[in-house]
């Protein structure tokens, strides 16, 4: 008897078996991170992320009866996700990419450490952070992004089809891009 | 896994019940198909089973249905052809017997005229 609290597998399992309430618990699990995600990821561009969430989750019904739990529901959720925006950007061509890649990062030192847990209940340095998130290359925010969802580096090497440490990598940019992005953000406050 | 700060609206964010309805009515609709691929499965693996079944009688596996009714058939068959050899053989004897007792008679009486 499957609930709430049922593994993602099993859900698959009940939902292929015919019990059409396992499909609606996996949905109703993850649908809001993914939205979220997609939401942040695809903001400023021309994709809407309506269109790719409707389009992952109808791939997702086609593609369960041949799913294999060699990994995270989470991750191949994500994977298809980001398969299906790639594609979007090829179709649409690279006036896609240019709107999501805006690089206007500014070049400004680093900024001296703080103690972000206090910091975080503001709302006004989570704003800040949302936009210095949209401000980020195409390929670090997603890399970014997912590390909020807490994909592993690997499952997201495997979402983007890279070497882990590519990934390293971008994490490594996008933490640094973000910190510049504050500071200068912070300063023009002051 | 190394903790990094998590931003909600970085996080989640409230899906349209639209999408949602669309999403789970497609989800449904497969299930549909699934179930009745499945019941078609199931009808092609009877069909198969009771052709195997026709089969199989047809070509006397099942000895019990097929083989008695032949058996009978083919021996009162041969026991009318063993009825007819016995009326022909009667036929013959009694058509020697016939012709044997007239020469026996012919010979009587050509021998009872050279007596006279």
């Amino acid at each position: 008897m499957i609930n709430d609290t049922s593994g993602d597998a099993e859900l698959i399992c009940a939902y292929l078996r015919g019990d059409g309430r396992a499909f609606e618990i996996l949905y109703h699990r993850y649908k809001r991170q993914f939205y979220g995600y997609l939401n942040n990821l695809l903001r400023g561009s021309s994709i809407d992320p309506d269109d790719v969430f409707e389009e992952t989750w109808l791939k997702v019904i086609d593609k369960l009866p041949k799913y294999r739990d060699e990994g995270r529901f989470s991750a191949w959720l994500f994977r298809l996700g980001h398969n299906i925006f790639i594609d979007k950007v090829r179709k649409n061509g690279s006036a896609v990419m240019q709107s999501i890649d805006r690089g206007d990062m500014p070049e400004l030192p680093e900024p001296e450490h703080r103690q972000p847990s206090s910091e975080m209940e503001n709302i006004e340095l989570g704003r800040e952070i949302e936009k210095a998130v949209q401000s980020l290359p195409a390929e670090q925010r997603e890399v970014f992004l997912l590390r909020q969802q807490e994909l592993s580096f690997k499952e997201i090497a495997e979402i983007q089809n890279c070497p882990v440490n590519t990934v390293l990598s971008r994490m490594h940019y996008a933490v640094k891009n973000l910190r510049i992005f504050l500071a200068d953000s912070r300063s023009l406050v002051k | 896994m190394k903790k990094y700060l998590k931003l909600e609206s970085l996080c989640s964010a409230d899906v349209p019940p639209e999408l949602d309805l669309r999403i789970l009515a497609a989800s449904k609709m497969r299930q549909t198909a699934l179930r009745r691929r499945r019941r078609l499965r199931l009808a092609a693996g009877g069909f198969a089973a009771a052709a195997a079944f026709l089969v199989a009688a047809g070509v006397g596996v099942l000895p019990g249905l097929h083989s008695p009714r032949s058996v009978r058939e083919d021996s009162a068959a041969l026991a009318a052809m063993s009825d007819w050899t016995n009326v022909e053989q009667a036929g013959y004897n009694l058509a020697s017997e016939i012709s044997g007792s007239s020469s026996f008679f012919e010979l009587a009486d050509s021998r009872t005229n050279f007596e006279v």
